[in-house]
């Protein structure tokens, strides 16, 4: 019979938090705080920033993924900071999956992949697979594990990028970020191997070093393939040369500065060479390709319908603090 | 007479409201999916190609 004892109180480990209300647009309407997120956005097609980034429409049923890698990633972040002020693997394990409890309640989706219980699941599985893994959290100088780290980089005169980093480790001698992965496919090499040209990731080796004041390797992906009967987790790598990370935050330069204000003047034209990416062949996949698809294959006059019909508005703020 | 509460399912204990989970119930779980591991683990060395095993184990299994 179990004992009714009372009910734990959630707990969670202070962070250093960058609660910070402020628009990312200038007095302009120009955008000056960037993120990986917004500048995919911009890179991969204007018209898709423009609907997503100052529209701030978002898919309705894209939100499922969002919050379950979202509270994933929390949660490992969160036991690696119980962790390091001294708490067990037991205890550190059980304090996260309380807070990931508390935090999924009411789990409003119909995704039978990506349900509460299979969050918990992939928690408790990645946690015991990597109890004792041989990966340390960096201390920063101040005293406080370098886990969920909101930092900010200087891109130009006007323009700054935000970073979230999950978490930065020494790993056989060497200094990673550490980024935690979610995905329905199977991780291969060639699921790493997609990592190697990719703006988050060049995004995260670019300032991870800023933010550290020394160079990293590379970054560390812990990847969770989520299916509906388990969780299977693997560790890969991608690295960037320090002339790879200038060609890249040239290019970004680039993107931020003249390709948008081009693209603004231009009237955010689509680029429909982008409307296909993560299309399967296979319509039963749910790989569909850009989100956006139902949209702008519409007649321009119909396209607010659609809009209203399949997206709501939640805008995106790189200077939001992520709960 | 058996009057002693019933074994909850792990549904049953994801049904609940977070907030009157008790510390044993929250244990459940942990162990619940730490079984699990256990049981797939030793199903892929067991059977070679196999992925995963079903979804065979209950509260009741565990040795708490």
């Amino acid at each position: 019979m179990l004992e009714q004892s009372s009910t734990p109180k959630i707990q969670s480990p202070s962070l250093t938090s960058t609660s910070n209300p402020v628009s990312p647009f200038g007095d302009t309407g120009k955008q000056f705080a960037w993120d990986s997120v917004s500048l995919n956005w911009l890179k991969d097609c204007p018209r898709k920033y423009k609907y997503f980034m100052l529209d701030g429409w978002r898919p309705k049923a894209d939100s499922v993924h969002i919050r379950f890698g979202l509270l994933y990633a929390r949660a490992l972040e969160h036991y690696h900071v119980w962790r390091s002020k001294g708490s067990s693997h037991r205890k550190a394990m059980y304090n996260v999956v309380l807070e990931t409890l508390m935090k999924s309640w009411p789990w409003d989706f119909e995704d039978h992949v990506k349900s509460r219980e299979n969050l918990i699941r992939s928690i408790v599985w990645y946690l015991d697979k990597f109890e004792n893994d041989v990966c340390e959290t960096v201390i920063l100088s101040d005293g406080t594990p370098a886990v969920e780290i909101a930092t900010r980089y200087q891109l130009d005169n006007d323009n700054i990028v935000i970073v979230h980093l999950d978490r930065i480790v020494n790993f056989n001698g060497q200094t990673y970020i550490q980024d935690q992965k979610t995905t329905g496919h199977t991780i291969s090499g060639y699921y790493f191997d997609g990592f190697s040209m990719d703006n988050q990731m060049s995004l995260y080796s670019t300032v991870g070093a800023v933010v550290y004041h020394a160079p990293v390797a590379g970054v560390m992906i812990d990847a969770a393939q989520i299916a509906i009967g388990f969780t299977k987790h693997e560790r890969g790598f991608t690295y960037r040369t320090k002339e790879q990370l200038d060609e890249w935050l040239a290019d970004t330069r680039y993107y931020i500065g003249p390709y948008r204000d081009a693209a603004e003047a231009a009237g955010w034209p689509q680029n429909d060479t982008s409307c296909g990416k993560f299309r399967s062949d296979d319509p039963f996949r749910g790989s569909v390709g850009c989100p956006l698809r139902g949209v702008c294959s519409k007649d321009p006059r119909v396209r607010d319908k659609f809009l209203e019909s399949n997206f709501e508005r939640r805008p995106w703020n790189p200077l939001a603090e992520r709960t | 007479m058996d009057t002693a509460t019933p074994q909850p399912t792990i549904s049953d204990l994801f049904a609940r409201d977070p907030l009157s989970l008790t510390k044993v119930d929250v244990d459940l779980i942990i162990d619940y999916y730490r079984a699990k591991r256990q049981q797939s683990i030793a199903g892929v060395k067991d059977a070679g190609a196999v992925k995963h095993t079903k979804n065979t184990i209950t509260l009741a299994d565990l040795d708490l």
